[in-house]
């Protein structure tokens, strides 16, 4: 048990594709999580917050990688 | 949930400092800087620092586990990334030190060695996460100098001052 423990944090994960992007999720909603977990004064506001914030960036880097896409298709 | 206490309330209009609310602005930023959350716990935000510690605990151990320690936390490859990974204290300094053990040990082994884009996901990852733990330290010391300058303040109004 205790091998195969240290194995995960020894051994790298492959990652390709989609995974990649996906990976993208949990590092967003960890920082709106912290984020909001020191703003908001009263934590039970947190959960909600935290959600439209994680909602927000992600549309937000959406947003912004559509419209750098479009910049380059036009610009090729 | 508001879990700070800064002074207690004895008689209407009358607060007198809390002794035990008065606390060290460097020994919450130490402690939030070895284990993330402990300062908020020292300060008596007890769910707030489970939270923060959950959250930055999983987050950086899971781009551990995506690069690996060989490749994740690396004084000579990611530059100003460890500053940021260094941060997350104990934690870092652990991942870093078994990095080392690997690279001693498995020179020239690819089987620990991430590449692209396991290799940056991981750093970001833990960059990342230390910079978040940045910002707990830093609101645990605003928070510790706010619980300070209140008991203070209690003080002063206790003793009918302004």
């Amino acid at each position: 048990m205790g091998e195969l423990l240290a194995q995960l944090f020894v051994q790298p994960i492959s990652l390709g594709g989609t995974a990649q992007f996906l990976m993208l999720l949990p590092l967003v909603l960890a920082v709106a999580v912290v984020y909001k977990t020191i703003h908001c004064r009263d934590l039970r506001d947190m959960p909600v917050a935290a959600m439209v914030l994680w909602v927000t960036i992600l549309a937000g880097m959406m947003g912004i990688g559509a419209g750098l896409y479009v910049m380059y298709r036009v610009m090729a | 949930m508001n879990d700070s206490r800064s002074a207690i309330q004895t008689a209407p209009g009358a607060v007198l400092p809390n002794r035990s609310a008065m606390r060290s602005m460097p020994l919450a930023g130490l402690l939030a800087w070895l284990v993330p959350g402990a300062g908020h716990w020292y300060l008596g935000h007890r769910t707030r620092a489970v939270i923060l510690f959950v959250t930055t605990t999983v987050t950086f151990w899971t781009g551990i586990a995506v690069g690996g320690v060989h490749s994740t936390v690396h004084p000579s490859q990611n530059g100003a990334w460890l500053a940021a990974q260094l941060c997350m204290g104990p934690q870092s300094l652990g991942a870093l030190a078994a990095g080392g053990y690997v690279r001693k040990h498995h020179a020239g082994d690819i089987a620990y060695q991430a590449f692209w884009p396991a290799d940056n996901l991981s750093v970001v990852y833990t960059g990342i996460c230390g910079l978040l733990n940045l910002l707990i330290i830093i609101d645990a010391i605003a928070r510790a100098d706010d619980s300070a300058a209140s008991s203070v303040d209690a003080g002063i109004r206790a003793r009918g001052g302004p």
